[in-house]
């Protein structure tokens, strides 16, 4: 009896949870505000959403067979939310034993247990750009993720077709990580100053070219002799490599702007032309120059003074930027703050006066455009993909609530069935009353305990 | 620490009442047998016979009374009627049942763990260490790191086990595993095959590249991809060396050779689902074979471990009880898992209760889940064998009996720690079954193997008899109480280099209180939600400049070793106790 209990109800989760796994859907959204970002606002609209994919936009539209139509009266829909800037989802974020670390990439340990997704669905964000951390002048890949929580194989999270993305990162955090290592036991190594980053980088483009024209040379010297000596391989210099090719986007964590002008002379010198300057709390000192560079800037609301480089901002930043033509984002960087990123929205509309769709194009269209998704996401439009959210307000009033959200068309968040406990893996060890273990879903320090155990036996 | 039975080899044909009876006499009455080494005593025969018993031959395949003839280490005679050779030593078995001996598919027995130290060398650069340092070591041999009398060899051939696989301790990429025989005089005579498969884990380098599993797989795709330039390379020189720069030998890479010709496999420890992703993913990109161990949440990975089509061993090591678990009754688990409610959209504040039994239920249903691993891999057509890494011994039967309480049939328990785990170590001519021919590993107990009070009598590995008897029973008083009350140094390593700190933990009353003082006197603070379970000790506290600490680990004796969490970050943390435990 005992047995079959456990085994009845095991067997209920599994299948609650595999059903979902990364599928599409269909689904009829009725007389809603349709915010399609790119093309007005649209009252008393409907969206079809089939297989995945927006086929229709209009009224009085039907649902073919089998498709379940919502009734969206009174309320808006808008584009699933786009998260620039993410540390969600990840098993570990940084590698900071050296300050190059090109070759990691945060595809190897994306955490689709984290229950953070569910929570980011809750605040109606679709897609998050999942970054290695700042301690590494470049640091690893990023990811590009969909929010399809209940799949549990990591790669079934993945943006397909997105591009591959890069951290780098400018300033304190890697100066204080590798300058400053082992306090004064001389075991510091460089970036000790912000030269030191500069310096950094260039070594490491210039390795990568020296990388370049090696295999270069080889692939001509092996028409000629087939002995030819194949030079090393370097799975570092081959990420750099492609950046210079123009195949990996660079999202650089940066805040002030001498080191952000710095950013933009290295990467001409090396013909790198893509950049995102994540963070950029100084951005709007030099927003022209970044207009001109065409560089993109991701940015905080209102969030400043948490350490001396970040001292001097303005909640006018995002409104400067877009005013004087960069692409502006704004991210989380938590998980906490990507549940409201409308509201952090409104807060650029509150201070720099933006348009309704110029706020809501910082956490839909721009940082689409700026991971190299915006075909696919960031707007409402026929073709696109069915990521979409639904609240019961405006969504940049304080009062909204996000009150469903869609990823390819198949609902993964429900204000009316949010159930108390979502989890998709439960620690069996945990004691019930450690909020630690519980709640911070930190199952791999049950793994490393494991692995501890059994090394001290 | 008491155990009920004690092994000890016995190669004499003495009649075994006299020796016991002289080993009373010689331990005293505390002990009923005492410790003696097979090589103190010439052995006068090999020759075996097993009259009477039940044979499992094989899972299924049962001989219900018949004889075993074992002779110079192999079996040589199996049936209802086979003659027993006159210089046999001859052992009544009508109420005993004869198995092959277990085989086990991955563990360090017999592999002593070298002496911790509690401060990693400090390197120059930590972007770049030495290949030792990094924990790269894929050219190491764990043959020669193994000890004869080592006591895990012991502990695991008395609950069963004759052969096993077993790897170096590392970190990354240890060094390369053996087959070896769980009895013998030497390592040399221990092993049944070397240079078996090359042992990987991901287990971070301390405080130096590679310290993360996304640098751990980024590593192994440098060395296999630079490992198949470099075999190019040092092919095209021994084909004909004239004209052509010397290739460079490097130890690391050429131990890659044969991983990138397929002749030997990766065998990778995966601790967790999503370890179980990246080694089938770093398999599949790189082309090298691959095997399994450890896959305690394989129950989420069943569809693509079908896919990957690789041979499995899942532990036996099952998670461990909280508390609360621990002291439920049966029937109280009852009343939990009825009144789970998987809708619940309660405020907390309004039903406390609710909540906890809901937390409860779905803890109970997780621990089902990784208990029936096995069963689901069963139940999904896989073949595989078990692990012991990380399990007591004395753990070892009663987990596989809990495994086989969850849905495992007896038969294929049976099979995955015989036959199959032969088949799937590439040993099934050798190994594996009670069947003419093949090495005379065998289980003899009295009754059937899997059953809560059955003994096991003899085992014998390599045709050599080790006997087990029934001890008294007597009192546990040895069992000391385990405080970790003290003075302990904690030590940090944080992505800045090291920080230390005082902790001392008083026990009061049964509970622990205590505080951290930061060593460059910065700040000493209440410790809060200290827990410690006679093994597993956290902790944590507010850091002035980090916000909310917890640092979670295991301590034996004086030494404690593992993990911070700084938000989502976790660092290495040892500690080493300075006082007496007060």
């Amino acid at each position: 009896m005992f047995r079959k209990t456990i085994t009845a109800l095991a067997l209920l989760f599994a299948l609650s949870y595999s059903a979902m796994a990364q599928e599409t859907g269909s689904v009829l959204i009725r007389n809603a505000t349709v915010l399609t970002i790119t093309n007005g606002t649209l009252e008393n609209s409907d969206v079809l959403v089939l297989n995945g994919k927006i086929s229709r936009i209009g009224t009085s539209l039907s649902a073919p067979d089998g498709v379940e139509t919502i009734d969206a009266t009174g309320r808006f829909l808008m584009p699933g939310i786009i998260d620039a800037h993410s540390h969600i989802a990840l098993s570990s974020i940084n590698e900071s034993s050296s300050p190059v670390t090109a070759e990691v990439t945060m595809e190897d340990v994306v955490n689709p247990y984290d229950l953070s997704i569910y929570r980011a669905l809750a605040g109606g964000v679709t897609t998050s750009h999942i970054m290695h951390g700042s301690a590494n002048v470049i640091g690893g890949q990023n990811e590009t993720i969909k929010h399809r929580w209940g799949v549990t194989n990591p790669d079934g999270l993945r943006f397909e077709g997105a591009p591959r993305t890069i951290k780098f990162a400018l300033g304190e955090n890697p100066t204080r990580v590798h300058g400053k290592r082992g306090g004064r036991s001389g075991n510091a190594i460089r970036p000790v100053t912000r030269m030191g980053v500069e310096a950094v980088l260039r070594d490491a483009f210039s390795d990568a070219r020296r990388y370049m024209d090696a295999w270069d040379r080889y692939e001509t010297e092996r028409t000629r002799n087939p002995r030819a000596t194949r030079p090393e391989y370097n799975e570092r210099s081959e990420v750099i490599a492609d950046i210079i090719r123009g195949q990996i986007l660079v999202h650089c964590h940066s805040y002030r702007a001498d080191e952000i002008l710095m950013l933009m002379r290295v990467l001409k010198d090396f013909g790198v032309d893509s950049i995102t300057f994540q963070h950029a709390n100084e951005a709007f000192k030099v927003a022209p120059e970044l207009a001109e560079f065409g560089a993109y800037a991701s940015v905080f609301s209102d969030w400043w003074s948490y350490k001396f480089e970040v001292y001097y901002s303005t909640a006018y930043n995002a409104a400067i930027l877009t005013r004087n033509g960069v692409v502006t984002s704004i991210n989380s960087d938590s998980r906490e703050l990507n549940r409201h990123l409308y509201h952090e929205a409104a807060k650029s509309q509150r201070y720099g006066g933006l348009t309704d769709t110029e706020a809501l194009s910082m956490i839909t269209i721009n940082p689409a455009l700026q991971l190299g998704i915006n075909d696919r996401v960031g707007s409402i439009e026929v073709g696109k993909d069915g990521d979409l959210t639904i609240f019961d307000g405006h969504p940049l009033s304080v009062y909204a609530v996000p009150q469903m959200t869609f990823v390819d068309g198949v609902k993964y968040f429900d204000r009316d069935e949010d159930r108390d406990d979502v989890r998709l893996r439960v620690n069996p060890s945990s004691e019930i009353d450690s909020y630690v273990e519980q709640v911070s879903g930190l199952h791999s320090v049950h793994g490393i305990r494991k692995i501890e155990e059994r090394r001290n036996r | 620490m008491s155990r009920n039975l004690s092994g000890e080899p016995c190669g004499e044909v003495l009649p075994i009442r006299t020796i016991l009876v002289a080993l009373v006499f010689l331990a005293g009455a505390t002990e009923a047998f005492a410790q003696r080494d097979a090589s103190d005593i010439p052995t006068v025969t090999r020759a075996y016979a097993l009259e009477g018993a039940r044979i499992v031959q094989a899972p299924g395949r049962v001989i219900e009374h018949g004889t075993v003839v074992i002779r110079d280490g192999l079996i040589v005679a199996v049936g209802e009627d086979v003659d027993i050779p006159y210089d046999a030593e001859r052992i009544a078995a009508d109420s005993m049942t004869v198995y092959a001996a277990f085989i086990d598919g991955l563990s360090m027995t017999g592999v002593p763990a070298p002496k911790r130290t509690n401060e990693p060398a400090q390197v120059d650069d930590p972007g770049n260490p030495e290949d030792d340092r990094a924990g790269i070591q894929p050219q190491r041999d764990v043959r020669t790191m193994l000890k004869a009398d080592d006591k895990s060899i012991t502990a695991l051939r008395e609950v069963g086990f004759g052969v096993a696989h077993v790897v170096p301790h590392g970190r990354f990429l240890p060094g390369n595993s053996a087959i070896i025989l769980l009895g013998g005089k030497s390592a040399d005579e221990m092993v049944l095959r070397g240079d078996a498969a090359m042992f990987a884990q991901f287990q971070g380098a301390r405080g130096v590249y590679p310290r993360t599993p996304m640098a751990m797989t980024a590593k192994m795709r440098q060395l296999i991809r630079e490992a198949r330039r470099r075999q190019v390379m040092e092919n095209r020189y021994r084909a004909n060396p004239s004209g052509l720069a010397r290739p460079e030998y490097d130890d690391v890479h050429y131990a890659f050779f044969p991983i990138i010709d397929n002749t030997k496999s990766v065998f990778f420890f995966v601790d967790d689902a999503l370890e179980i992703h990246r080694a089938l993913k770093l398999s599949s990109d790189l082309g090298f074979d691959l095997m399994l161990a450890g896959l305690n949440e394989a129950f989420d990975t069943v569809d693509e471990l079908v896919a990957a089509d690789v041979p499995l061993f899942v532990t036996l090591n099952l998670p461990e009880k909280p508390k609360w678990m621990a002291k439920m009754k049966r029937d109280s688990i009852e009343t939990v898992l009825a009144s789970f409610n998987d809708e619940t959209r309660t405020a907390t504040y309004r039903d406390l209760e609710a909540e906890k039994r809901n937390l409860e239920a779905r803890q109970l249903m997780s621990r089902d889940r990784y208990v029936g691993v096995a069963r689901d891999l069963n139940d999904a057509g896989l073949t595989f064998g078990f692990s012991t890494l990380g399990v007591k011994p004395a753990d070892i039967r009663g987990n596989i009996r809990e495994i086989i309480e969850r849905g495992l049939s007896e038969n294929a328990a049976l099979a995955a720690l015989t036959t199959d785990a032969a088949e799937l170590l590439g040993l099934s001519g050798a190994l594996g079954s009670v069947d003419t021919g093949k090495i005379a590993n065998l289980i003899v107990s009295d009754g059937p193997i899997f059953g809560e009070k059955t003994h096991i009598r003899y085992v014998f590995v390599d045709g050599h008899k080790f006997l087990y008897e029934k001890k008294e029973e007597k009192e546990d008083a040895s069992e000391e109480e385990v405080t970790v009350a003290g003075e302990w140094l904690f030590t940090a390593f944080t992505p800045e280099g090291e920080r230390s700190g005082t902790v001392t933990l008083k026990l009061e009353a049964g509970s622990y209180s205590g505080t951290m003082a930061y060593e460059d006197g910065t700040a000493t603070i209440e410790l809060y939600s200290i827990s410690f379970d006679g093994e597993s000790l956290s902790f944590s506290w507010d850091d002035p400049d980090e916000g909310p600490m917890t640092v979670e680990g295991v301590v034996s004796a004086d030494e404690f070793e593992g993990v911070a969490l700084v938000g989502m970050d976790e660092m290495t943390v040892i500690g080493k106790r300075r006082s007496d435990p007060g």
